[in-house]
C-alpha cells in the first residue's frame, strides 16, 4: 500500500500501526495501557503464573517495537501469521488479533518452562473476585489448554470468531466448534467442582 | 403418516458443534440447515446436552468477562519509551522540521529530565486562574483523561494537561500541585509543538502537575511563553 501518511481510507488499526512506525511515543503507551492489562489477564489466566504473564507482556511489547522497526526499514513478512519479520499487516487481521496472538505463543513457550503450577493458588491481578467468579477461573484453569485459549479469547477478552482464528492460526469454524466444546467442559467441569449438596437421605456421598 | 426423508445429509456432531456457539442467539436462518440440526439433536444426547451448555456457559462467564482489566505496570511502560526511541531513531514529530537531534525527549518525572529543566519555580498557580475558586484536582484529573493522542495543540492548551508519566486510573487523584517550570524549546518540539528553527536556545515554559505521591501526572506548555531567548525570561 502506497497510501500517503494518515490517509482517510486508514484503518484505525493501520493508522496507529503506522503512528508506531514513525516512532510515535504517545501512540505506543496508549496501546499499552489500553491493551497491556488486558494481555496481562489473558496469559495470567492461560498459564495459570502471574510471573509468565508479566514476562509475555514485556515479550509482546519488545516484538512489537521490533516489528515497528522492520516495518520502518522496510521489510515485509512474507510467510503467515503476525510473527512474521515486517511485524504487523493490517491485511491480515486486527491488530487485537496480532497482540493476543503473540501472546499466546509466548504464553506456550513460556508454560513449557514451568513446573506444572498448583492452580488457583497465589495473587492474581486487579480486582478481588467474588466466590461465583473464582469458581469460573478455577474451572477455566482446568481446562484442557486447546479449549481454553478459545473461551478465553472470545467469551472473556471479546474477540470476534475471525480475530480468534487469527490469533491462533486455526480456521473459523475450529474455533467456533471449539469454543463449543470448550463451554460445555467448562460446564461439566463448574458441576464437578461445586460443592456437594447434602446428600439426600438414602443416597451415598461419594 | 408418512415418514419424512430428509434431501440434505444429518449434520455431524462437529457441524452443529460450530452451529452451536450462536445457537442462543437464534436459530440457523437457512431452514435447511436448522431441519438438519434438530435432525441430528433428536438423536444425539450428547449435542443435545452441548448445546444447552452454551447458555448456561455464556452466564457463567459473563460476569467474570465484565472483570475490568488490571493496570499494567509502569515501569514497562518507560522502558518499552526508551526502546522505541532507540529503535526509530528519529524524533516522532510528524512535522518535517528538524529542530535539533535530540530525538524523541520525553520528560519523564525522574532524573534523567533534570537537564532540561532549566528553572523551576514551585508556585502554587490556581490551574484555570480565572475568578471564583481554583479548580480542583479531581476535575484537572478529568482533563488527564483525554487521549493522549492529542498532541501539544490539544484543545484549550491553556486548561489541559497531556498526561505523562503513569496515570493509575482507579486511584483518584484527591489533591495535586502544579509547578511551573523553563524549559529549552526542544522539549516542546519532542511532544509534537511547531518550534521553529529560530528557537533553538530558546526558552519555553510549562506546567506540570504532581499528585500527592509526588508523581508527575500531566503537563501543559504554556504558548504565550514561547518566544526566541536572548536574555534571561520571566
Amino acid at each position: 500500500m502506497t497510501s500517503p501518511p494518515a490517509s482517510p481510507s486508514l484503518s484505525p488499526d493501520a493508522a496507529l500501526w503506522e503512528r508506531l512506525c514513525a516512532g510515535d511515543a504517545a501512540a505506543l503507551s496508549r496501546l499499552y495501557r489500553e491493551a497491556g492489562g488486558r494481555l496481562l489477564r489473558f496469559v495470567e489466566r492461560l498459564s495459570g503464573s502471574r510471573a509468565v504473564a508479566e514476562d509475555v507482556l514485556q515479550d509482546v511489547f519488545l516484538a512489537v517495537i521490533d516489528g515497528t522497526a522492520a516495518a520502518g526499514a522496510g521489510a515485509r513478512g512474507g510467510r503467515g501469521g503476525h510473527d512474521a519479520p515486517g511485524g504487523y499487516d493490517p491485511a491480515r487481521g486486527s491488530l487485537r488479533s496480532y497482540l493476543f496472538g503473540m501472546a499466546r505463543n509466548a504464553g506456550l513457550k513460556r508454560m513449557r518452562d514451568l513446573r506444572p503450577p498448583a492452580i488457583d493458588t497465589g495473587p492474581r491481578f486487579g480486582a478481588r473476585l467474588d466466590d461465583d467468579e473464582q469458581a469460573v477461573r478455577a474451572a477455566l484453569g482446568r481446562l484442557d489448554p486447546i479449549f481454553r485459549e478459545v473461551v478465553l479469547l472470545c467469551d472473556l477478552e471479546g474477540l470476534r470468531y475471525d480475530e480468534a482464528a487469527t490469533a491462533l492460526q486455526i480456521p473459523v469454524g475450529t474455533v467456533r466448534s471449539r469454543l463449543a466444546r470448550g463451554r460445555a467442559r467448562l460446564v461439566e467441569q463448574l458441576s464437578s467442582d461445586a460443592p456437594r449438596a447434602t446428600p439426600a437421605a438414602g443416597e451415598e456421598a461419594r | 403418516m408418512k415418514p419424512t426423508r430428509l434431501i440434505t445429509p444429518p449434520a455431524s456432531c462437529e457441524e452443529v458443534a460450530a452451529l452451536a456457539v450462536d445457537l442462543d442467539q437464534g436459530p440457523p436462518a437457512r431452514p435447511q440447515a436448522r431441519a438438519t440440526l434438530e435432525a441430528h439433536l433428536v438423536g444425539c444426547p450428547a449435542c443435545r446436552q452441548l448445546v444447552a451448555a452454551q447458555t448456561v456457559a455464556r452466564q457463567r462467564v459473563g460476569r467474570l468477562a465484565a472483570v475490568p482489566p488490571p493496570a499494567p505496570p509502569a515501569a514497562l511502560e518507560a522502558q518499552l519509551a526508551d526502546r522505541l526511541r532507540q529503535r526509530t531513531g528519529r524524533p516522532p514529530a510528524r512535522r518535517s522540521r528538524r529542530v535539533l537531534a535530540g530525538a524523541g525527549l520525553l520528560l519523564m518525572a525522574s532524573a534523567a529530565a533534570a537537564y532540561l529543566v532549566l528553572r523551576v519555580e514551585p508556585t502554587t498557580i490556581t490551574p484555570t486562574g480565572g475568578p471564583g475558586a481554583p479548580t480542583p484536582p479531581s476535575e484537572l484529573v478529568q482533563d488527564l483523561r483525554l487521549p493522549a493522542g492529542a498532541r501539544g495543540d490539544a484543545a484549550g492548551p491553556g486548561r489541559r494537561f497531556r498526561p505523562i508519566g503513569w496515570l493509575e486510573a482507579e486511584r483518584p487523584l484527591e489533591a495535586a500541585r502544579v509547578t511551573r517550570v523553563e524549559l529549552r524549546a526542544e522539549a516542546a518540539a519532542a511532544f509534537g509543538w511547531p518550534v521553529t528553527p529560530d528557537l533553538p536556545g530558546g526558552r519555553v515554559q510549562a506546567e506540570i502537575l504532581y499528585g500527592e505521591d509526588g508523581l508527575a501526572r500531566g503537563l501543559r506548555f504554556l504558548p504565550a511563553t514561547f518566544h526566541v531567548a536572548t536574555e534571561g525570561t520571566k
